[in-house]
């Protein structure tokens, strides 16, 4: 039940990708950002209010208010890529962005996180998924 | 260069997965996701008022599911909430990407009409290689876990 869950979130994310940038292929970038930011929000309100959650915001650090910074380039980036090179690449060249700074973070403990050495043997890993890349854009 | 931004967008990923797990900890995950869309709402409108000032939408030309994407990306952070934390992690790293490079495929098809089977045998290559860096983190662990993941 679970498991079909987690393929469901996967299936959500391609879609919302994909919704996304055809809102942003109808009309300027900068208000289809505005227009997903907006309908987004009014969700989140519509969600909060339904599931009687309160809203606390005492005591919270600034800098855990910056999360939405990076989601607004991240929004506007998938947009561009949509266009170009597609959803499927979209999504498997972000899968690499994101192993690679996981691998980073955890090779200098940043973000005051515990330090893991990066393996060797991660080389073999990381080029097999380089390799299935250009194996989607080539082929 | 349009590799280099899906790449980026990929590492923004997580650098907004780590400051908002952080706060879902503190006020909530629906609360974390609220506060999202408020500062992401207020940025793009500031983003529009300094490239954008003429706003014309042409409500009619547009087909009504594409307004759908920030539905969906609320229904993501509910769902997951409820998902990600029963299930191992080996099982949801696996299990999205799979989820994620088959709706991708799909998409492509019916959306920007791609398809080649280089993307299919493509997106298994990379499914091995998302394995084998499992594989290396934990080997014992994974090995155990996989063997219950398909049965």
């Amino acid at each position: 039940m679970y498991k079909n869950g987690a393929v469901l979130i996967g299936i959500l994310v391609s879609l919302m990708v994909s919704l996304n940038g055809v809102l942003s292929s109808y009309i300027n970038q900068n208000i289809a950002l505005t227009l997903i930011y907006l309908i987004g929000l009014v969700t989140t309100v519509l969600f909060l209010l339904l599931q009687r959650k309160k809203l606390q915001l005492k005591n919270t650090p600034l800098h855990l208010f910056t999360g939405g910074v990076f989601g607004v380039f991240l929004v506007l980036f998938n947009n561009l890529t949509f266009r170009t090179i597609g959803v499927s690449l979209t999504i498997a060249l972000g899968l690499l962005g994101q192993l690679s700074i996981s691998l980073i973070i955890d090779h200098f403990g940043l973000f005051k996180r515990p330090k893991y050495k990066v393996k060797k043997e991660k080389i073999i890993s990381l080029s097999l998924i380089i390799l299935g890349i250009l194996v989607m854009n080539f082929y | 260069m349009n590799y280099m931004i899906a790449f980026i967008a990929g590492t923004f990923v997580i650098f907004s997965m780590i400051i908002n797990s952080e706060l879902s900890k503190k006020i909530g995950a629906l609360q974390s996701a609220f506060i999202n869309y408020f500062v992401g709402f207020i940025l793009s409108v500031l983003i529009l008022a300094v490239f954008q000032l003429n706003i014309n939408i042409p409500f009619n030309t547009i087909p009504t599911y594409a307004y759908f994407g920030g539905v969906i990306g609320v229904s993501i952070v509910v769902i997951s909430n409820k998902v990600i934390p029963k299930i191992p992690v080996i099982y949801s790293t696996i299990l999205i990407f799979v989820g994620q490079i088959t709706g991708g495929i799909i998409l492509d098809y019916l959306l920007n009409d791609i398809f080649s089977f280089g993307k299919v045998i493509g997106a298994f290559i990379i499914l091995l290689g998302v394995l084998m860096n499992l594989y290396f983190d934990h080997p014992h662990q994974f090995t155990q876990k996989f063997k219950k993941l398909l049965t």
